[in-house]
């Protein structure tokens, strides 16, 4: 029997095609190229040899979970990511999620299920978006940013908890001759103390090692986990894979659904 | 043509067969025509000030934050906030503030308010006098001083004492309702001097009583939501606060009430609940803070996708079931303890607020928290409030919004956030 799971977000969508309870493939495409919904759950099952007739019950998530008119169900990311990232890591009890329009955190319970969750005000600051628009003032690609953190000497504060005031701390420190490095550990330790005051508005008792999972395309970014694990004095695991865990939700809640 | 409208309305589905509007238009035509004859005089107030005095005297009091929900909802307040944003007003200060500044300041000749108010029929008749009570909200004084400046009509303005943290309702001090019933006096005197209008304590009492049973027949609808299924949903109780607000005092009130009460009874008996015909209830819910009027069906309608209701609402207890009886034949006293002893001015009245076994009564499954962007007396509720949720494990979900700014709000996000909210109730 196989399921989908696909998740619709602002900057991609991401599909995950399960077989009997295992992963079989994905698929990762930028929304605005070409990142139509069913292209991309098609993508995935023709790298799997299948085919959409296949397909049992598919489950959309993600902001644009509406508008995927092939899923029986659509469930929000907040479900999907706690039950993708409790099947790859059952030791999860927190996910953190810093998304293009929401960061999140999610307590979990040992069977995976959510218990509580806190998002962020309605301000971008803390989330995906303020991350993209600051590599855009410092001109240098998103993905660049976690490793040119890393060399940062002296971490720069930047006071703004606006964007769009951020955006021209960040404009007045180049013009200053800061290292760019130094003003993106600023930027990551920025998100990363918005980030932190959720996480533990969330926290009940004493965090247990392996317990604090980040899920999403911002995990891939090195040095946004190294500011987090500063602020919150935690390892923090990263799945392999961290952007389709909410795809990967989504399909294990379609797997669910066909054997109601 | 009329101008397609830049943000879309969400009105809620109400399940009363009372038309709020048509009573709202009543008053501000009634008020509009006082105003032109110059029969009554017209005093503008904040909210929860003591108006039952106005009907005693036969003052006809306006309130502007009544009117700013009513353009919330009519989806016109963003016009008139930009008016007041071009005349200097920051974007997070308090909206019900800038709607009314806006209209003052140019606003009210926008075609957008002729057509959305079908041919005037509700526009704010220009105060005579004005008053403020400093109980709830630091602005309110402000904003009628600033009133006072533009029509250059008298204002007054009345203290109210902060209490100690220890102080119980039920044993204020003397010197505490002495200085209460002072305000009350200066104020009488004021509206004395400034209408030539004679002040009588009896028809006070009668105002007093009658805003008293106002109050009561509120309070039981509140108890008769208590059972499954809830025969009236909180999109039909926020509409009602307009009669706990501006005609707390009047017969009008306590008539429509009682009738709404009969009706509310009628449901109980015949176990008719608020949600559609054919919908379980399956969450029951209690809704924190001032609604998003300029979208109701988000804020209710929309949690009914999963057998969700609205069971209890503190913003519209607090203006009703909070200040314990009041007694006709000590008119003044009542009306300081109803009004100068509430949440911001009191410890007691601030725990009552957030006493979680008072609320469980309802049966609730969780709370919808509205933090709103630019009231503060909400926000810091509200942070108060989450911690003690958190405290008692009680699920609860923060939606972002205004009052009235449907710029200062992304539906897509609060919607996000009520689906992830439900979808974890029934896990
Ligand atoms: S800030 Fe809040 S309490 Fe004060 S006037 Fe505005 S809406 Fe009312």
């Amino acid at each position: 029997m196989y399921v989908a799971g696909v998740d619709s977000g602002a900057l991609t969508t991401k599909a995950v095609i399960l077989g009997d309870g295992k992963v079989l493939s994905h698929e990762i495409v930028l929304t605005g190229m070409g990142g139509k919904a069913h292209e991309v759950v098609e993508m995935a099952l023709s790298k799997a040899d299948l085919s959409t007739d296949d397909l049992a019950f598919v489950v959309a998530t993600g902001y644009g979970r509406i508008n995927v008119p092939f899923a029986a169900k659509q469930v929000t990311e907040i479900t999907c990511h706690g039950r993708g990232a409790h099947f790859l890591i059952p030791t999860t009890r927190m996910i953190i999620d810093v998304g293009g329009q929401d960061s999140k955190v999610i307590r979990l319970n040992e069977q995976g299920n959510v218990v509580d969750f806190a998002m962020n005000d309605k301000c971008a600051a803390g989330s995906g978006r303020f991350l993209e628009v600051m590599a855009n003032a410092l001109e240098i690609d998103l993905e660049e940013m976690g490793k040119l953190s890393l060399r940062s000497k002296k971490t720069v504060e930047i006071s703004s908890t606006c964007t769009v005031f951020a955006e021209s701390e960040v404009i007045s420190h180049i013009a200053s001759g800061i290292p760019k490095e130094d003003i993106i550990a600023g930027i990551h330790r920025a998100i990363a103390s918005r980030v932190a005051g959720l996480f533990f508005s969330k926290v009940r008792r004493k965090v247990e090692q392996d317990s604090v999972v980040m899920t999403g395309g911002v995990a891939k970014n090195i040095g946004m986990i190294k500011s987090l694990e500063e602020e919150i004095g935690i390892r923090i695991i990263v799945p392999p894979k961290p952007q389709i865990v909410g795809a990967l939700g989504a399909a294990l809640i379609a797997q669910e659904e066909c054997f109601m | 043509m009329a101008e397609e409208k830049k943000y879309k309305t969400g009105k809620a589905k109400k399940t009363l067969s009372v038309d709020v509007l048509k009573y709202v238009s009543k008053y501000y035509i009634e008020a509009n025509r006082a105003k032109k004859k110059g029969s009554k005089p017209i005093c503008y107030h904040t909210s929860l000030d003591p108006i039952e005095i106005d009907y005693a005297m036969g003052i006809i009091p306006m309130l502007p934050e009544n009117f700013a929900a009513i353009c919330g909802a009519l989806q016109i307040a963003p016009d008139l906030i930009e008016v007041a944003e071009q005349r200097g007003c920051p974007s997070d200060l308090c909206s019900y503030f800038k709607n009314h500044f806006g209209y003052m300041e140019g606003g009210k000749d926008l075609p957008s308010m002729k057509d959305a108010f079908d041919m005037n029929l509700i526009v704010l008749p220009d105060p005579d006098i004005v008053c403020s009570l400093r109980n709830i909200c630091r602005l309110h004084p402000i904003w009628m001083r600033q009133v006072a400046r533009f029509y250059n009509v008298p204002a007054f303005t009345m203290d109210a004492p902060q209490l100690h943290p220890k102080t119980s309702l039920s044993k204020i001090d003397d010197h505490y309702i002495e200085f209460g019933v002072s305000q009350l006096k200066d104020y009488i005197s004021f509206l004395e001097k400034h209408t030539g209008r004679k002040f009588d304590m009896e028809r006070l009492s009668e105002t007093v009583a009658l805003s008293d049973r106002l109050s009561k027949i509120f309070e039981e609808i509140y108890e008769l939501r208590k059972v499954t299924p809830c025969p009236v949903g909180g999109e039909d109780l926020n509409s009602l606060v307009f009669f706990l607000v501006t005609e707390a005092g009047s017969q009008e009130a306590v008539d429509v009430a009682q009738g709404i009460l009969d009706e509310v009874k009628d449901k109980v008996r015949r176990r008719e609940g608020a949600l559609p015909e054919g919908t379980e209830e399956a969450h029951r819910v209690s809704f924190v803070g001032i609604p998003p009027w300029h979208d109701m069906a988000t804020a209710f309608t929309y949690m009914q996708k999963y057998g969700a209701t609205s069971v209890d609402e503190i913003y519209v207890r607090a203006f009703s079931g909070f200040a314990g009886r009041m007694d006709p034949s000590h008119p003044l006293e009542s009306l300081v303890r109803k009004y100068f002893f509430i949440y911001p001015t009191t410890t007691e009245q601030a725990l009552r607020l957030i006493n979680i076994e008072d609320i469980t009564g309802y049966g609730i499954d969780g709370f919808i928290c509205w933090n709103l962007t630019t009231c503060r007396l909400i926000s810091t509720l509200i942070a108060r409030l989450k911690a003690m949720y958190d405290l008692f494990n009680i699920p609860y979900v923060t939606c972002d919004a205004d009052q009235v700014d449907p710029r200062q709000y992304n539906v897509e996000q609060v919607r996000n956030r009520l689906d992830a909210f439900f979808e974890n109730l029934e896990e």
